[in-house]
């Protein structure tokens, strides 16, 4: 079996390909220990251990490419039937900060990826101050000198 | 039993009865204040505020459904209405699930806050006044009801209210459909400028006045767009010098002060710390929540109280009012203190003071009026329940248009407020929303789970949640409700809560004169989708929305918009109505009402700044007759 | 009756700055000599650079004009070491802290365009080139750990090195450089450096004499308006600025130039010398000077309306109401960080960067706001929020050492 810290190496990795976030900006939300420990603590063992097999297989395959990965987490890991849709409910975990409809905590909702992907914020929290409304977002206006 | 010693006893810390405390206190009168909700919510040192409005903060991050009430306490001795418990209602079943017994046909589908500062912890902040001949509908349209006094006098306290709240706006914006009226008087401005309207108001107003005609039961009208008044700070206008509100003993009548200079007016920060919510930040959950106390709550008012003349009881259920059998007037109010907002004990007492004010949501003081036998003689208490019955259309752009973004409505569509298709079928106000599908449909966590589920994952999905979230556009239909008498909230000894307090149950309906503003705005909203090329998403569902209703074979879905309206109303003649004038019941001397259920009418305005502007007129009466 | 104590816009705000007064003047210090062995040098023992010398260190306008440039410097050079313990702090935990050094944060930003405001009232319009910039974005940036700007060297207790402001996670360590940063000097302290100004106080009280002698000057010289010949036009007014209890004021006379300066110095750093036991005040309601505030946070309690009677320099221990200070609810920053520490790592280089643009950004909407453009302020606050919201995505990311990434605030070219 694989050892619990090369576990959330492999959350992180796959968990990047699940939500098209690097992992860079999956790290910079601070929720990756709490929502692998989610999966972990609402999850059947014995579908963690294989998921992670497989995981761990699609992701050290030889003469990997990002596009034969892609391939295959929607042939192996998307489908409803693979480990009872676990890779889904990461996607919503990550997208939503829930897990299955549930909110998981203050911070999951607030960092939520799904604002970030429509250049939005949470309502109620990282509010982007006085007017910001009137223009489009910051994420989307280039900077200039 | 405690000794008469309160010139006035209150029922409620909303805004009507923070409005009412604040003036009475300020002028040196005793206040008794009762409020029904859990004693932490009232906090008014900065720490303990600052505590509890984290806490609901809190919830709020938490709830699951973001619905109005989710960051406040809902507690079973004080319950209080949520949209969540709103249910199809099978045939000759009442929907019992929520605080509400809905015998229907249609569940009345607005809720409101029981907790101290009452429903404006919620509100969203729209502070548009009411129309002139939305006072005289009766004489003007042949519906509804005529207010016993017309718009004009009642502008003074529309600014008196407009300064209590805070309002930003632009006056010069304010075009409605009847020209030439003179709405707001010469050289006066609101106290701050105008909240900025969002990117999608500058889009879409742009979009809409390309092609701005739409064509209704054959006649042509004009769309166009204008800024709307809110009840959030933004920068001060640096020409308004409104400083407050006297009560002026000599001429026995409140007196606006004003100040010599200019720059006079200062936002009112959070309750926590006065430089916290000096501008709206752009939370953009203005409903449920403002977590920096920018928008206008009630909390603010009541802190502004004299506090030497203030006296509160929380967690303190008005349940009956006690009437003197021969001089008709109010002897006493009794009311249950419960010990924690589950607890089946409580202690029953009575409050007593010169004068009695019911501040306490048009609902609860139907119910509560209604359990006591009081103020009824005319048979209208609790009759006229009234609400905007909003149709809501949404749609795609072609361009992104950045939703989710400030405050949640800047721009409105007034055409539709006034004309005289009012004879006809009732007026509209369309707001442009900020906040994309959320309301009809819960995005965008609802988009990403239709993505999931088709399969879509990595960058596919991202690309996706880019592509919907940022052209989602909503605007909404808020039909005015006239009065029924059939719809109405009563009580039953069969229901009531677990300290032995009645549940309001409530009969409602959609009238013809509603059913064909939903078609009508229809209509409009076909045109306008269509003109603006907006790929058009609104679904009525006929199984699962509550309030799906059919007229001419079509069926429209409306939703509530919170403003519940009409339940105690006011009127020149006490065969017909509740109230006098000055908001006194005509049946007890010394029993005012205050709050929403006055309004004969609803108009096409958020319903609390007029509500504010009828209290200020309620208080002054008030002072006047402590005065006598 | 004269408001001694209190601002006059803002009533709640202490005065904590006397007036400039010509007379009586302390006698320039004799300088010691001591003969040994035919040379003569300097005495050994340290003098405070004296009154005279701050009342004559500006020779004329263009120096004046320096130094206004240099307090521009000084103000922003704070701004990065509040942010960073700022945003250190998790969510939740030293609230009221967290609130006293947000508020120092937003009033040395106030402070940025105070100094701007008076900058521009004296530089005639007709010297300045079509879209030339009142200061330069890149070389206003300090590189972190940075002595303070302008020859401003606080007394250090012995054997410690010269001081330095740092970007540091919040900490008993940060705390006590932003007391020294915000110390009110005392004149009956000897100096660690007899040709340096030993606070900050003591630097714009050598502009307040500038301004003044360089204003009367001009007027002697047929002037009208002095030095004060600026475009009103570039003065940033109150409507763009909130968020603490500090107002912009717009400076087009020698007296708003002076009411500017107290803003500054009564609420951050106090002058030299003129806290005066008996008219520091405390309680509810009473704002006082940012050391306080740190004074505060430092012995987790705040100052009571009991604690008015001491002397400088402050020695008492504020008496009041205790809060919470945890100073291990914080993300562990490694000190002064910089872009090439993440060379190692691109997306995180890449987000640090990104940080950086945003941190230019701003400084770039301020200089254009303070160049004629002042609604532009409104955008650069939104900037502003942006920027807390790209350091806690940093502070997010693990180092791998038990510490973690931080905000840099260094310059970088935009794209």
């Amino acid at each position: 079996m694989i050892n619990a810290s090369s576990n959330v190496k492999l959350f992180l990795e796959i968990s990047a390909f699940l939500t098209g976030f690097s992992e860079t900006e999956l790290k910079a939300t601070g929720m990756l220990e709490t929502y692998y420990n989610t999966i972990l603590a609402n999850t059947d063992g014995n579908d963690i251990d294989y998921f992670f097999q497989n995981v761990s297989d699609i992701l050290s395959a030889p003469e990997r490419t990002d596009a034969t990965i892609e391939q295959a987490i929607a042939m192996q890991l998307i489908p409803d039937s693979c480990y009872s849709g676990l890779a889904k409910n990461i996607i919503a975990l990550w997208y939503t900060g829930n897990w299955v409809g549930t909110v998981v905590s203050a911070a999951s909702y607030i960092q939520g990826l799904m604002w970030e992907a429509g250049h939005t914020h949470p309502p109620g929290a990282k509010q982007p101050g006085y007017g910001s409304w009137a223009n489009p977002p910051l994420s989307i206006v280039k900077q200039q000198n | 039993m405690e000794n008469n010693e309160y010139d006035v006893v209150i029922v409620g810390s909303g805004i009507a009865g923070s409005i009412v405390a604040k003036l009475l206190t300020n002028a040196g009168k005793k206040v008794l204040l009762l409020e029904a909700g859990l004693q932490a919510g009232i906090a008014m040192d900065p720490e303990e505020a600052y505590k509890t409005y984290q806490g609901y903060l809190n919830t709020f991050y938490n709830a699951s459904a973001k619905v109005p009430n989710s960051p406040y306490p809902n507690i079973k001795d004080a319950p209080s209405i949520d949209v969540l418990d709103i249910e199809v209602i099978k045939k000759n079943v009442p929907s019992t699930k929520g605080y509400l017994v809905q015998m229907g046909p249609i569940p009345f589908a607005s809720d409101c806050a029981r907790t101290p500062g009452g429903t404006t912890l919620h509100w969203l902040g729209t502070t548009l006044r009411m129309l002139p001949n939305d006072f005289k509908m009766k004489t003007t349209y042949g519906v509804g009801a005529d207010w016993p006094f017309p718009y004009e006098s009642l502008r003074p306290y529309y600014e008196m209210a407009e300064n209590e709240i805070g309002v930003s706006g632009e006056v010069g914006d304010q075009h409605y459909p009847i020209k030439g009226e003179d709405i707001f008087g010469e050289d006066y401005v609101f106290p701050m400028r105008g909240i900025p309207t969002s990117y999608l108001d500058g889009v879409m107003t742009e979009t809409i006045m390309k092609n701005n005609e739409v064509v209704l039961n054959d006649k042509t009208y004009e769309l166009y767009c204008i800024s709307t008044p809110q009840g959030r700070n933004s920068i001060p206008n640096p020409d308004y010098n409104i400083t407050g509100v006297v009560w002026d003993t000599a001429s026995k009548k409140l007196v606006q002060t004003r100040a010599d200079g200019k720059d006079s007016y200062q936002p009112v920060g959070s309750n926590w710390d006065p430089y916290t919510g000096q501008r709206c930040e752009g939370n953009a959950s203005c409903v449920p929540i403002c977590p920096v106390q920018a928008k206008y709550n009630a909390l603010k008012t009541l802190k502004k109280c004299d506090m030497s003349n203030l006296t509160i009881r929380t967690q303190s259920v008005a349940s009956k009012l006690l009437i003197n059998d021969t001089s008709k007037w109010i002897s006493g109010v009794e009311y249950k203190t419960y010990k924690n907002g589950n607890s089946y004990e409580y202690e029953t007492q009575v409050a007593k003071g010169t004068i009695y004010v019911l501040a306490a949501s048009a609902i609860e003081n139907a119910k509560l009026l209604l359990a006591s036998g009081a103020a009824n003689s005319s048979d209208q208490v609790g009759r006229n329940l009234m609400d905007h019955m909003t149709l809501l259309s949404w749609g795609l752009t072609k361009e992104p248009i950045y939703p989710y973004r400030g405050p949640g409505s800047t721009t409105n569509i007034p055409t539709f407020r006034d004309g005289d298709f009012r004879k006809e079928h009732a007026a509209w106000i369309s707001p442009l929303d900020n906040w994309g599908w959320s309301w009809p449909v819960y995005s965008p966590g609802s988009d990403v789970n239709t993505a999931i589920v088709s399969g879509m994952f990595g960058k596919k999905l991202r690309a996706e949640m880019e592509r919907v979230i940022t052209r989602q556009f909503l605007v909404h239909f808020e039909c005015e409700q006239i009065a029924d008498p059939d719809n109405r909230v009563t009580i039953d000894p069969e229901y009531k809560d677990q300290i032995g307090n009645y549940r309001p149950v409530i009969h409602y309906k959609a009238t013809e004169y509603m059913l064909k503003a939903f078609e009508a705005a229809k209509t409009v909203s076909d045109q306008l989708f269509k003109q603006c090329d907006i790929q058009d998403f609104t679904y009525y569902n006929p199984v699962t929305n509550p309030d799906y209703v059919t007229y001419k074979g079509k069926g429209y879905r409306f939703d509530g918009a919170g403003h519940i309206v009409g339940t105690h109303r006011m009127g020149a003649n006490k065969e017909d109505s509740v109230v006098d004038a000055d908001m006194r019941t005509w049946d007890h001397e010394n029993l005012f009402l205050v709050g929403c259920g006055n309004m004969p009418t609803l108009g096409t305005s958020n319903p609390t700044l007029t509500m504010a502007a009828i209290t200020f007129k309620a208080a002054e009466a008030i002072l006047k007759q402590l005065e006598q | 009756m004269e408001n001694k104590l209190f601002q006059e816009n803002n009533p709640k705000r202490q005065k904590l700055i006397r007036p400039l007064e010509e007379t009586p003047e302390p006698a320039p210090a004799p300088k010691a000599f001591v003969e040994t062995a035919g040379r003569v040098t300097a005495a050994p023992e340290v003098l405070k650079m004296s009154m005279v010398d701050v009342k004559n260190y500006i020779k004329d306008l263009p120096q004046l004009r320096a130094c206004l440039l240099t307090a521009l410097q000084l103000e922003l050079s704070t701004i990065p070491p509040y942010l960073c313990a700022l945003y250190t702090i998790k969510d939740g935990s030293s609230q009221q802290a967290a609130a006293l050094v947000r508020s120092v944060a937003v009033e040395e930003m106030l402070h940025m365009v105070l100094v701007a405001n008076i900058l521009n009232a004296i530089t005639d319009p007709k010297t300045i080139k079509e879209g030339e910039l009142l200061f330069d974005v890149k070389n206003i940036i300090p590189n972190y750990p940075t002595p303070l700007p302008g020859n401003i060297v606080p007394k250090m207790p012995p054997g410690k090195p010269a001081f330095t402001v740092n970007l540091r996670k919040f900490s008993r360590e940060a705390i006590d450089g932003f007391c020294t940063i915000e110390r009110p000097s005392d004149p009956d302290e000897s100096l660690t450096n007899p040709t340096a100004f030993d606070g900050i106080g003591q630097f714009y009280q050598a502009i307040r004499w500038g301004l003044k002698h360089m204003n009367e000057k001009a007027i002697r010289e047929g002037n009208k308006n002095g030095i004060f010949t600026g475009d009103p036009k570039r003065q940033v007014t109150p409507e763009h600025y909130y968020g603490s209890g500090g107002k912009i004021l717009k400076v087009e006379n020698y007296e708003d130039a002076e009411s500017a300066i107290e803003e500054i110095v009564g609420q951050g750093e106090g002058i030299d010398g003129t806290i005066a036991a008996n008219e520091v005040m405390f309680g509810e309601g009473i704002e006082y000077a940012h050391y306080f505030k740190f004074q505060e946070i430092a012995c987790g309690r705040m100052y009571s309306a009991n604690d008015t009677n001491f002397q400088m320099p402050v020695k008492s221990i504020p008496t009041g109401k205790h809060f919470d200070v945890s100073w291990s609810s914080v993300f562990n920053m490694k000190e002064n960080p910089k872009m090439k520490d993440y060379e190692n790592n691109p997306p995180l280089l890449e987000k640090a960067k990104g940080f950086n643009r945003t941190y230019v950004q701003l400084l770039n909407n301020i200089n254009r706001a303070v160049s004629g453009n002042p609604e532009l302020l409104i955008e650069g606050i939104t900037v502003m929020y942006d920027l807390k919201y790209k350091a806690l995505e940093l502070l997010n990311i693990p180092l791998g050492n038990g510490e973690c990434a931080g905000p840099t605030f260094e310059y970088v070219d935009l794209l």
